[in-house]
């Protein structure tokens, strides 16, 4: 019996053996793909498996590092660029150890990586992305990237984005570049999205006679044979079919639509040997085929972060260096992160000040400039203030000996700034673009200007329209700006001396205060409603809903009355119910500024013309004049004012939910929606105030009312909005604005001042 | 599940499967792309595939279809072995011949100058009708049995192997089948192994031998073109062969008299009858064989009986195998020049597997280098253990194709033979070259 059941057990195992022989041969025939890419991806399964279950626990115990805190939108997007992660000292690339430290110390600070969709979204200004929200991207298409980043950004729940060589990544084996596999398993994981990098262009060509050789995309190539360079035309037909076969190779080959491309060795053109123009049709060139162009930018000669503007194609990324700490990293980042006003710099660490040519450095309290060999001064900016718009710089110097030294506004690169030169016995206003440097204004030789040599207090403000110059707190000279002067841009300083003498600079401190903001409503003229604010033809004024701002006789105000049938503001508010039928635009209208505040006081004065007693169910009893502040967004923001049941209030909108703050009755009378439906004065002359600060992390909000339009501001009521109530405070400047409801309004006399 | 339906299913599963082989070789795209291997692979699984479908659907016993020619009289059959030193087995041999069912026989025993007693277990049999030629002088297999044909009397001889038994039926059942066709020229038998049960090898040697008759000889039966008839049991009609005895005894090779390959050089000789049958008689004009009997050169058909059955005595160390295995790779050699010369002129399906099987014979050691060594080394592992379960495949479907025809469990045994016949048989057809002149004739 045991015998012939040994033999049955022994034919089953064989039938077994036979079924997994031919299941091997099924496998090979009808699998092929996924069977020769089994054993590979099985032990990078199990590796890539391995290192998460590390970096999981890494990242338990990895500290939270201080740092700043996120506050509202991001105006700007950071870019890190990475290439491959070494696993040993011996290479040049960052550590893959040093590159788990930056991504949790990012994770820990709050930082959250974005799409390439939601990046470009954030450049057409489609969409808003919070604060601390940056694009990962890695160059190049290396192994070690995948392999060693990739668990991280599990661990982290990040996204990265992939630039590829093309002509690597299409190929099936490879000991340095990713494979086509691996690519494809990379795009399944949803983690990694893939862009174009080259296709050849990461090779070098020989650019002279002489053997030597160059980057691809900016030298002209040699023709040894012909002896002679390719000419413009051919350039320009090279490096186009390069662009074409790069986007096209990777799109066929991986199912994408690329629209992004990084530059080999960032170099479009400014590394040329042989062609000064290479740049321009670089540039040219690539814009034809990608919507946006990377290239690295650290160190740069303006922002390190990427400002939302639709058509912008040059896109900037910070490369990260071996021996960057994530503090470092984190301090890099906060440094570029927007500034708001006002903004007092006391110099005890560097808080974002960018060297552009010269020296400058922050030691000792005290920022540094001076020129070093061979260059005739320095440039420093400070990085995070391309939004500001009006404002007054004050520095307080602690000693000059450079022939001048200029503080500089509206600074958005070393070839496009406003700057005050302080000499000895003048001041100069100056405008410096990409052609030229054009002086705007100079103090006559017959107004005697003394600049003290040392602790003197310099300033340049800018407004609106002018620039003037200050030596300890007294204008002493003031131009008006140029038309072609950029609407925003940061401060910086400059010293220019003779070469050899490298004379320089030392601040003590920097403050810049917001400029105030004073709207009389005197240019006749329309601001008409947009959909989001950079979309506003005004430079001040962002009419987010009722139609448009009319100004005119002195005064701004609401559309008036019905709009006429056909008309554009009727046709576009045909289908809103708060309009009936679009003949009442204005019954919701929110006028928001385009500037931003922390600590203002913004006043207003007012005149009710008309009131409408509306169908529409959002006519109520909160209906009113006010006035926003800390205004985020649409659904963030505070508000204070009258209302047409004759109450104040100071409300918070929270997410989009109401919260009130402070509530008193101020208008006599019986509020009634059909019978009663407005105790607010019609046709009278009123003014209103807030003043909105930040105190022990609670934000505060006054409300005054001048009844009687005669100077004499009431206290009526204050609102505080505490931590751990009605969600988070809005602690960081944000707009401010007009709001009014189902009425005919006149505005006069607007303004806010850094309080 | 009754028998015949659990033989349709075990060949519908080796056809359906080997198939579904097929199919995936032709769609296969390797990465690197290379025509001759492409074609190559199609081939061998193409081949395996019709073997199969020949053998299991249109192979018939030419024993058993019963003739279609009545005789009135048994035909005589001479039954001849020659014999050399086996002294253990040949009375066992000529026991079975002595238990034949089939009446009209005599039966003739060469002693080729045996040194050991087989002469005196021969003598023990004289008596029983035995006729016992004792030669002086060793003169070789085919020249001891060239001696005994010369006084054969039989119309059908039929040849067994001093080492082998047979079945009581088995001269029976080669009669019926040569009674078929008066066109048969030769009949093969079935053989298996006497002494399967000794060891591992013997059991792997004997699941191999019975896809080599019911699988490769029904196959080549069905067109009559049998390229072996096998020593254990060979039937010939005496007209077939008889003219071309001295040709065959005195068989040379590059200068050598060439000793081996007696079954399939006498069955090259029935199938190349009309190509070269005129030119060897006037060759051997004064040859007994010649002067005696002219026989007419036809078209013989050479077919093999499934039912006909012996058994012999196949080696048990794996030393021997070897030796066996080279000295059959020496015969192949040198029928390859052979039969080669004319059996294009058979029907198109055998006479291209024929050749085919040469390729093979030649390429096979090449292909296997490449994907059990060469790949590997390059870093492909993957490419060895592919290579082997294409082997194991072929194997296991003969192995199938064994269960198919017996009970017992010695089918697993059968894709054992192919790793062995991969990792070790194919590389010896170069030693068999090297050494094909080195050639006396020696056994077990």
């Amino acid at each position: 019996m045991a015998p012939r059941i040994i033999t049955a057990l022994f034919e089953i195992f064989i039938v077994v053996v036979l079924l997994g022989v031919f299941s091997i041969l099924i496998g090979k025939y009808f699998f092929t793909e996924e069977l020769r890419a089994a054993p590979e991806q099985a032990r990078s399964a199990i590796t890539m498996e391995l290192a998460y279950r590390q970096a999981k626990s890494d990242y338990e115990y990895f500290p939270t590092p201080k740092t700043f805190k996120a506050e509202g939108n991001a105006n700007s997007i950071p870019i890190l660029v990475y290439h491959g992660l070494a696993e040993t000292e011996y290479k040049s690339d960052v550590l893959a150890e040093e590159f788990k430290e930056h991504m949790f110390a990012l994770k820990k600070a709050g930082y959250e990586t974005i799409t390439m969709d939601e990046f470009e979204q954030f450049m057409r200004g489609e969409e808003q992305l919070p604060a601390k929200s940056f694009l990962l991207t890695f160059d190049d298409g290396i192994k070690t990237s995948y392999y060693h980043a990739d668990p991280v950004l599990r661990v982290t729940n990040y996204t990265a984005v992939m630039f590829t060589i093309s002509q690597q990544a299409l190929k099936d084996k490879s000991r340095y570049y990713l494979t086509r596999d691996e690519v494809k398993e990379m795009q399944a994981s949803g983690r990694w999205e893939i862009e174009a990098h080259a296709k050849d262009a990461h090779n070098l060509i020989q650019i002279g006679p002489d053997g030597e050789m160059g980057h691809f995309l900016s030298n002209r190539k040699w023709f040894p044979a012909e002896e002679r360079y390719e000419t413009v035309g051919e350039f320009r037909e090279r490096i186009s079919t390069e662009f074409r076969d790069a986007k096209t190779e990777l799109d066929e080959g991986f199912g994408v639509n690329t629209e992004n491309f990084a530059f080999p060795f960032g170099d479009y053109g400014q590394n040329t040997h042989n062609f000064a123009n290479a740049q321009h049709v670089v540039w040219e060139e690539v814009h034809k085929v990608f919507p946006r162009a990377y290239y690295q930018s650290w160190p740069s000669r303006g922002f390190t972060f990427n400002y939302a503007a639709p058509t912008e194609y040059k896109i900037k990324r910070i490369t990260v260096y071996r021996e960057t700490s994530g503090t470092k990293l984190l301090n890099a980042l906060a440094r570029g992160t927007d500034k708001s006003l006002p903004h007092h710099d006391n110099l005890t660490h560097n808080r974002g000040w960018v060297p552009v040519w010269g020296t400058s450095r922050i030691h000792d309290e005290k920022l540094e400039l001076r020129p070093d060999g061979g260059v005739s001064g320095a440039l420093a900016f400070l990085d995070g203030t391309a939004l500001w718009r009006e404002y007054d710089f004050q520095a307080h110097v602690k000693s000059f000996d450079s022939q001048s030294l200029s503080l500089l506004g509206m600074f958005n690169d070393n070839e496009n700034y406003l700057s005050c030169d302080f000499y000895d016995c003048s001041v100069s206003v100056r405008q410096v673009t990409h052609n030229d440097t054009i002086t705007l204004a100079t103090t006559p030789a017959s107004q005697s200007v003394t600049v003290p040599r040392g602790d003197a207090v310099l300033g340049i403000r800018i407004s609106e329209n002018k620039i003037a110059c200050s030596v300890g707190g007294e204008t002493v000279i003031t131009a008006e700006q140029p038309e072609n002067s950029r609407k925003t841009g940061g401060i910086g300083f400059k010293v220019t001396d003779p070469a050899g003498r490298y004379g320089g600079a030392t601040i003590h401190s920097v403050t810049v205060d917001s400029a105030s903001f004073v709207e009389g409503f005197d240019e006749p003229r329309v601001v008409e409603g947009t959909g989001n604010p950079g979309l506003s033809t005004d430079f001040d004024w962002w009419v987010n809903s009722g139609g448009a701002m009319i100004q005119q006789n002195g005064v701004g105000s609401t559309l008036r009355g019905p709009a006429n049938q056909d008309t554009e503001w009727q046709l576009a508010y045909a289908d809103h119910e708060d309009t009936e039928s679009g003949a009442y635009p204005q019954n919701i209208f929110r006028l928001i500024t385009r500037s931003t505040w922390k600590d203002a006081t913004q006043q207003v004065r007012f005149r009710i013309l008309d009131y409408r007693a509306s169908d529409s169910p959002h006519r109520n009893e909160s209906n009113g004049v006010l006035l926003f502040s800390r205004y985020a967004d649409g659904d963030n923001l505070y508000y204070a004012g009258v209302r047409v049941d004759g109450a104040a209030v100071i409300k918070k909108k929270s997410y989009g939910e109401y919260h009130e703050l402070a509530y008193k009755q101020v208008f006599p009378g019986a509020y009634d929606l059909a019978q009663n439906p407005n105790l607010l004065p019609l046709n009278t002359w009123m003014g209103l105030k807030t003043e909105t600060f930040n105190k022990d992390g609670s934000v505060h909000i006054r409300l005054y009312l001048d009844r009687h339009d005669n100077g004499n501001w009431e206290l009526i009521t204050e609102g505080v909005d505490s931590p751990d109530q009605h969600g988070p405070e809005i602690l960081h400047a944000a707009h401010a604005g007009i709001r009014t409801d189902f009425m005919d309004v006149e505005f006069d006399d607007y303004r806010v001042n850094t309080s | 599940m009754h028998r015949s339906e659990r033989f349709k299913l075990a060949v519908y599963i080796i056809l359906l499967a080997t198939l579904t082989v097929l199919v995936g070789k032709i769609i296969y795209r390797p990465s690197v792309p290379n025509a001759f291997l492409f074609a190559y692979g199609i081939a061998v699984t193409s081949i395996i595939l019709l073997l199969f479908y020949y053998a299991f659907h249109r192979y018939k016993d030419p024993a058993l279809i019963g003739s279609f020619l009545p005789r009135k009289k048994k035909p005589l059959v001479s039954c001849m072995v020659a014999v050399r030193n086996e002294e253990h087995i040949i009375a066992d041999c000529i026991k079975s011949i002595l238990a034949q069912t089939y009446g009209r026989m005599e039966i003739i025993i060469v002693n080729d100058a045996s040194t050991d007693s087989t002469k005196d277990v021969l003598r023990q049999f004289t008596k029983q009708g035995v006729k016992v030629i004792n030669l002086k002088q060793n003169f070789g297999k085919k020249k001891a049995l060239a001696q005994a044909m010369l006084g054969a009397k039989g119309e059908i001889f039929v040849f067994t192997d001093s080492d082998s038994v047979l079945a009581p039926d088995a001269v029976e059942k080669v009669v019926d089948a040569f009674n078929l066709d008066p066109l048969i020229g030769a009949v093969a038998g079935h053989c298996r192994a006497l002494n399967a049960q000794t060891n591992l090898l013997t059991r792997i040697q004997d699941s191999w031998h019975e896809g080599q008759f019911s699988i490769r000889k029904a196959f080549e039966s069905v067109f009559g073109a049998v390229t072996c008839v096998s020593g254990p049991l060979a039937g010939f009609r005496r007209e077939a062969i008889f003219n071309f005895i001295p040709a065959w005894e005195n068989d040379s090779f590059l200068g050598k008299e060439f000793r081996f390959a007696t079954d399939r050089t006498l069955t090259g000789f029935v199938l190349g009858a009309r190509s070269m049958g005129a030119h060897l008689k006037r060759k051997y004009a004064n040859s007994p064989f010649v002067t005696r009997e002219n026989h007419p050169l036809r078209d013989w058909r050479v077919v093999y009986a499934k039912s006909a059955r012996a058994w012999t005595k196949v080696p048990e160390t794996f030393g021997a195998f070897l030796r066996q295995q080279v000295r059959w790779k020496k015969s192949f050699l040198r029928n390859m020049f052979f039969t080669g010369k004319f059996y294009w002129r058979r029907p198109f399906l055998p006479a291209l597997f024929y050749y085919l099987h040469i390729l093979f014979v030649f390429s096979g050691p090449i292909i296997a280098f490449r994907y059990l060594v060469y790949l590997p080394y390059k870093g492909n592992l993957l490419s060895a253990l592919l290579y082997v379960a294409g082997i194991l495949f072929v194997g296991f479907m003969f192995g199938l194709a064994y269960k198919v025809e017996s009970r017992d469990h010695k089918w697993v045994y059968r894709p054992l033979m192919s790793l062995t016949s991969t990792l070790v048989l194919v590389w010896l057809i170069f030693y068999a070259m090297f050494t094909i002149r080195r050639s006396t004739w020696r056994r077990g």
